[in-house]
């Protein structure tokens, strides 16, 4: 009745935060320390800029199509058939991206709250909620993101303050670290765990003032990318590089380190988590939000609804495959790189081709 | 499959029957006869089986052959004796000498000798009888085509009192009564401008019962209003007899355990509301009006967060809102803490928990369900008991549910402070229904607690925030104005700005005039600082 509330440039810069801080925060430390030791931080930054420069491409691309998602113009710009092999490959890769998330967390979940509960049974309940939520429109999935944002950068800050005690400083020496041998490799892999924001793309056709976008994107990569820099830093400071390394889930045992004096509550860790439940649950909305609206545009369907229930069967099995942790991690990571080249790369080239065929940015101008 | 979807379609269109009231529908074109014998007898043919059916038969000025027709339960007698009988059986009238015609004209009855306010002319038989069930009289003149209606109606009413399920601290006591009039009445006397509108049809079709939708003209979106009447004229029933019944046909989802419409004993909450932009629907024959659209903010406000003082509002306010959060997740994070994790708990407290409950025979989370229904149960059973038994019961259930129930082994004294603050907070909110709704979300939440622990709460939460933020009140987002956030609303959702700041209407109900107060330089060139005369305003009321 009343007109629909378009997405704002805070609520889009909301989306991009809620959707990259997810599961991955819990174990990227370990996978930056393993690339450069005591560089973890500088790798981390280095990840921000990848990250910071794939999203940018997709969001300068995306502002030149206000009116369309992704997969609309990029079967009028490299042709139909090959933009539907792009748009396959990217709902299967979110799809995976989405059960290893879900998989990654039931570890932590088993590990931290439940360790009795079947391992089924807590991604299952998760996986759930996400396809039901997924039922709903771009706007109400905006929504959801702007509404769970401030609890999850609020625990982000709480856990990075209240481990502060704890701290050596001189386990961040040196900065560019001793062994700084898989330093590229280690950024493109933290750099992975940022291309969920690949959602955008999805939010422009929705957005009140769609030159905002690029704004957004910048907003949301420099904050959770502050984030992230936070957490590196609290995990190496407090346990050194070595440590780190041996460490399944180095920002969970930062947070259990952590302590409220004459608090409350005796431990940390499990109200850590709790919280974290809601980020993981806002990263997985995204990656499967995306998995189902793709497929809605890719097959031309009218509703999307159904294809949420679909989707489900596959990516509750690919949740279980990974025999243990480790294996996950040694999967996963690849995949994830993989991605990068998916999420980064086919923006980057439909970008070149838009520009070959001399498409500019729409102005507000021509557009009223 | 072509079939199937035609069967489907023909479905989805397929008309409503219209339930006929028999009588109207049979003679709703026929015409009274010109001859009153005529006409009384066809009126006894329809009406006569009812025993309150009158015909008074009596002659004008004792010339002319007349009758009233009404039914004696319905219709005033006292004001038929001095009204109609009184003015038109007087012998000593000057127009008995002036009839010189056969007959008497109802032009000169209805213009020179009825005193009655509302009287209309109609040869419809229809309307007629229409007229006789809702207790207006029926004057037939003999030699006349048409006959004289006249609004007569015995009108039963409980006095005004203070409303039930909304007492105040601070602030008016009227509440409404079930007379839809009267509680115009009530909405008109609060809200004196020209620009208030009221719209009234007869809803159900056998009740036909009035239902008045009241809007402010261009502060109120037309759209909004369109959609309301849109909705009530969609409503299709035999009877209307609560407001909760309009309700339950024009709310947006059915299936939530959320309300999306606000019911109000109040009339000065339902004059905020028009003033906000709101519209409000009244039902004849119920106290309770309904403003749409409605959102999850109002289920904490009362009326004394704006009588009192800002500061003290707003922190009733907040209270009351962590009132709400206690009442749904207290007793589930008690039972997830207490099962999984109570290594979260400090070792004095754990140990204490622990001690409390070792004569305890069943798991946390079948005792706080245990208790939890009695607690229902309780609170049900005193609602509609009278108050003298009301205490005696209120007395056995905190000695059964309290003390006996923790020296019996039953439950552990920390359960029943758990399950006494759930309920104390859920009593705390001031809107019943959405007080129960919450109540009712924190049994799965309970069994989540108890399956999954601290994840399965969360996960619960999330998915009761996630309806919450799918849900829409007549277009309007139930979680605005924290989600879609807005500066403007903030200042009066958690806390209650002071009213000087409060100076824009709620964004989204989109009112045609977003402002209370007209800018400066849009005011009229007449506006200028109140002046207090020396007289006495003449007050007409």
């Amino acid at each position: 009745m009343i007109r629909a509330y378009p997405v704002t440039a805070i609520r889009a810069t909301a989306v991009v935060i809620s959707t990259i801080i997810g599961v991955g925060v819990l174990s990227f430390p370990k996978i930056a320390a393993e690339a450069a030791d005591s560089g973890a931080p500088l790798v981390t930054l280095a990840a921000v800029g990848i990250a910071f420069a794939g999203l940018v491409i997709l969001a300068v691309l995306v502002r030149r199509y206000p009116k369309e998602n992704i997969m609309q113009f990029g079967g009028r710009l490299i042709g139909k058939r090959v933009a539907r092999c792009f748009n396959l490959l990217l709902i299967l890769f979110f799809a995976t991206s989405t059960g290893l998330s879900l998989r990654e967390f039931g570890e932590v979940v088993i590990e931290v709250l439940l360790p009795e509960t079947p391992i089924k049974f807590t991604i299952m309940v998760l996986l759930l909620i996400t396809v039901i939520s997924c039922r709903c429109t771009v706007i109400k999935f905006s929504y959801v993101h702007s509404f769970y944002l401030p609890s999850i950068v609020a625990i982000s800050f709480v856990m990075f303050f209240a481990s502060l005690k704890n701290y050596d400083t001189v386990n961040l020496m040196p900065i560019i670290g001793n062994h700084p041998d898989g330093f590229w490799k280690g950024a493109m892999s933290i750099a992975a765990l940022f291309q969920s924001a690949f959602v955008l793309c999805l939010l422009i056709p929705y957005m009140r003032n769609p030159n905002k976008i690029v704004a957004s994107t910048i907003w949301g990569v420099g904050i959770s990318g502050i984030i992230f820099l936070l957490i590196v830093v609290s995990s190496i400071s407090t346990f050194g590089a070595e440590e780190t390394k041996h460490l399944k889930f180095p920002t969970l045992e930062a947070a259990r380190s952590a302590t409220i004096p004459d608090g409350a509550l005796e431990r940390l860790d499990g109200i850590f988590i709790i919280v974290w439940v809601i980020s993981v649950f806002t990263t997985l909305f995204s990656t499967y939000y995306f998995s189902v609206a793709a497929s809605k545009e890719t097959f031309g369907l009218r509703d999307h609804r159904l294809i949420s229930s679909f989707l489900l069967p596959y990516v509750f099995i690919v949740s279980l495959l990974p025999r243990d942790v480790f294996i996950l991690t040694s999967t996963g990571v690849p995949i994830y790189r993989f991605g990068l080249l998916l999420t980064i790369g086919y923006p980057a080239l439909l970008l070149l081709i838009s520009t070959f065929r001399g498409h500019r940015r729409i102005t507000d101008a021509s557009n009223a | 499959m072509r079939n199937w979807l035609h069967k489907y379609k023909s479905y989805k269109q397929r008309t409503s029957v219209p339930i006929p009231d028999r009588i109207l529908d049979h003679y709703r074109d026929e015409l009274i006869d010109i001859r009153l014998p005529v006409t009384i007898s066809h009126l006894r043919t329809i009406l006569g089986e009812n025993d309150d059916f009158e015909v008074r038969e009596f002659r004008v000025f004792g010339r002319y052959d007349a009758a009233v027709v009404f039914l004696s339960t319905m219709a005033d007698l006292e004001r038929i004796n001095e009204q109609i009988l009184k003015p038109l059986m007087f012998s000593d009238n000057n127009a008995r000498d002036q009839g010189t015609e056969d007959y008497l004209k109802l032009n000169d009855v209805m213009n020179n000798y009825l005193n009655v306010a509302l009287a209309v002319k109609t040869n419809e038989l229809g309307l007629i009888l229409e007229g006789i069930m809702i207790g207006k009289v029926v004057l037939v003149i003999d030699g006349n085509e048409e006959a004289l209606v006249v609004g007569c109606r015995k009108v039963e009413k409980r006095a005004i009192e203070q409303p039930q399920t909304e007492q105040v601290l601070r602030g008016p006591r009227e509440g409404f009564i079930e007379l839809l009039d009267t509680n115009l009445n009530l909405l008109r006397g609060r809200l004196r401008t020209t620009d208030m509108r009221v719209k009234i049809s007869p809803i159900g079709a056998r009740t036909k019962s009035k239902v008045a939708v009241c809007y402010l003209e261009g502060v109120a979106n037309p759209k909004l209003v369109q959609e309301t009447l849109r909705r009530i004229s969609k409503i299709d029933t035999d009877g209307i007899l609560d407001s909760g019944y309009i309700e339950q046909f024009i709310e947006d989802h059915p299936l939530s355990p959320f309300p999306q419409v606000q019911n109000t004993e109040r009339p000065d909450k339902t004059a905020a509301a028009l003033l906000e932009g709101r519209v409000a629907i009244l039902v004849d024959g119920s106290p309770f009006a309904l403003i749409v659209p409605a959102l999850f903010s109002q289920f904490y406000q009362t009326v004394d967060d704006y009588t009192e003082r800002f500061l003290m509002g707003s922190f009733v306010r907040l209270i009351r809102l962590m009132a709400l959060i206690f009442s749904l997740i207290f007793p589930s994070l008690y039972v997830s803490v207490i099962s999984y994790n109570p290594e979260l708990l400090p070792t004095d407290f754990a140990v204490a928990v622990a001690g409390g409950r070792a004569g305890v025979p069943f798991p946390a989370v079948l005792e706080v369900l245990i208790i939890e229904i009695s607690m229902e149960v309780l609170r049900e059973a005193t609602i509609r008991l009278p108050q003298l038994i009301g205490g005696a019961l209120s007395v056995v259930g905190v000695l059964v549910v309290g003390q006996a129930a923790v020296s019996a082994g039953f439950a552990s004294p920390i359960t029943i402070v758990i399950i006494a603050v759930t309920t104390i907070g859920s009593f705390a909110t001031p809107a019943y229904n959405g007080a129960i709704s919450l109540r009712m979300l924190r049994f799965p939440l309970i069994i989540l607690a108890g399956i999954l622990g601290l994840y399965g709460v969360m996960v619960g939460l999330i998915l009761i925030a996630n309806h919450l933020l799918f849900l829409e009140s007549f277009g309007a987002p139930y979680l605005y104005p924290i989600v879609p956030g807005n500066w403007e609303a903030m200042k009066d959702t958690l806390i209650r700005g002071p009213l000087w700041w409060l100076n824009k209407r709620p964004s989204y109900l989109q009112s045609y005039d977003g402002n209370r107060l007209p800018s400066d330089d849009a005011k009229p060139d007449s506006a200028r600082p109140l002046q207090f005369s020396d007289k006495e305003e003449t007050n007409r009321d």
